[in-house]
């Protein structure tokens, strides 16, 4: 069961650092109709929506793989489908983003 | 102990399977299917985002300026951040009006703000190079025949007060940039967004229908393309 709690505790990582960062982008620094000015330049925003994607996805792989190996079925269901399922789905969602805006897909 | 030494591999390959799964139903199939679109060379693209918070003017641009950059020769793309950047704009128009055979003019915009009055500062016989204009602002199609009028070939719009033009311009800009004709192009990112928008429906005000609200129209050339 101790094998579960690092990507357990990864994947809650991620998940608050897109909860967080989700209403910091939201309102920015300056808030609706003030002169707002991007968060950052683009080449950073690709690279680290990239960088969330790959965490989010590894993340995600490594919990699944623990809980189906270690952890009884009830628990490893629920890891998996609350846990690891969602924040696969929004990794590889980032990432077809990245690449639908590289023109790749 | 438990241990079931295969189970991770086939865990970790549905959850990924179902992941991708969602995604792609949710999202868009891959663009490879289209034909293409064809030399960049002779057309540019000005893209427009006006006031917006933040994050949507930095989510348009980190989607809108790749897709164009990979079909266009050169993009012209100009952010609203001061009444300044009217001025911007029309500048960034000209100059690839004076240089281009053809340029295509997006604007992520709120309704009602009628740019055309604002290009018209431009000569008639740069517009002229004018081909389409689209625009995401709602109830905009009013503006269709004026933007007609100042020379371009082509112009789609949502007619609904309350469209939901992301969703349509997502798939249309991809439509679009795959080499497909504008007619094409409109109907299929209608179909795609109507799919995504109908079921939410339900959850919306009486009376209220995003699909019909969202819909877009197009007048003028419908033969256009990128090829």
């Amino acid at each position: 069961m101790r094998a579960l709690l690092p990507p357990a505790v990864v994947v809650v990582v991620v998940q608050v650092i897109a909860a967080l960062a989700l209403p910091t982008l939201w309102t920015g620094s300056f808030g609706p109709g003030a002169t707002p000015e991007p968060a950052t330049d683009l080449p950073t925003a690709y690279v680290g929506l990239g960088l969330y994607g790959a965490a989010g996805a590894g993340a995600a792989a490594w919990l699944a793989a623990a809980a189906a190996r270690r952890a009884p079925a009830w628990l490893a269901t629920l890891l998996v489908v609350g846990l690891a399922l969602p924040t696969a789905t929004v990794a590889c969602f980032v990432l077809y983003f990245l690449l639908a805006c590289a023109g790749l897909v | 102990m438990i241990d079931r030494p295969r189970a991770p591999r086939v865990v970790v390959g549905l959850l990924f399977l179902l992941s991708w799964t969602v995604v792609l139903v949710v999202g868009d199939r891959p663009r490879a299917l289209g034909p293409g679109a064809g030399p960049k060379a002779g057309r540019a693209a000005v893209a427009w985002r006006d006031h917006e918070i933040p994050f949507f003017q930095w989510g348009t641009q980190l989607y809108t300026l790749p897709l164009l950059r990979g079909v266009y020769a050169e993009v012209a793309y100009v952010t609203e951040r001061t009444p300044a950047d009217r001025d911007r704009l029309v500048r960034a128009t000209e100059d690839l009006l004076r240089r281009y055979e053809a340029v295509d003019v997006f604007l992520a915009v709120h309704g009602g703000r009628t740019l055309p009055h604002v290009f018209r500062q431009i000569d008639p016989s740069l517009r002229r190079h004018l081909r389409l204009v689209y625009s995401t602002g709602c109830a905009d199609a009013v503006f269709g025949e004026r933007w007609l009028e100042l020379g371009a070939q082509a112009f789609v719009g949502h007619r609904g007060r309350l469209s939901i033009s992301p969703i349509f311009f997502v798939y249309f800009l991809r439509r679009w940039s795959e080499g497909r004709t504008l007619a094409e192009a409109v109907v299929a990112a209608n179909a795609q967004a109507a799919n995504r928008l109908g079921p939410i429906a339900g959850f919306l005000p009486d009376g209220l229908d995003p699909v019909a609200e969202t819909r877009a129209e197009l007048l003028g050339d419908a033969a256009l393309s990128l090829r």
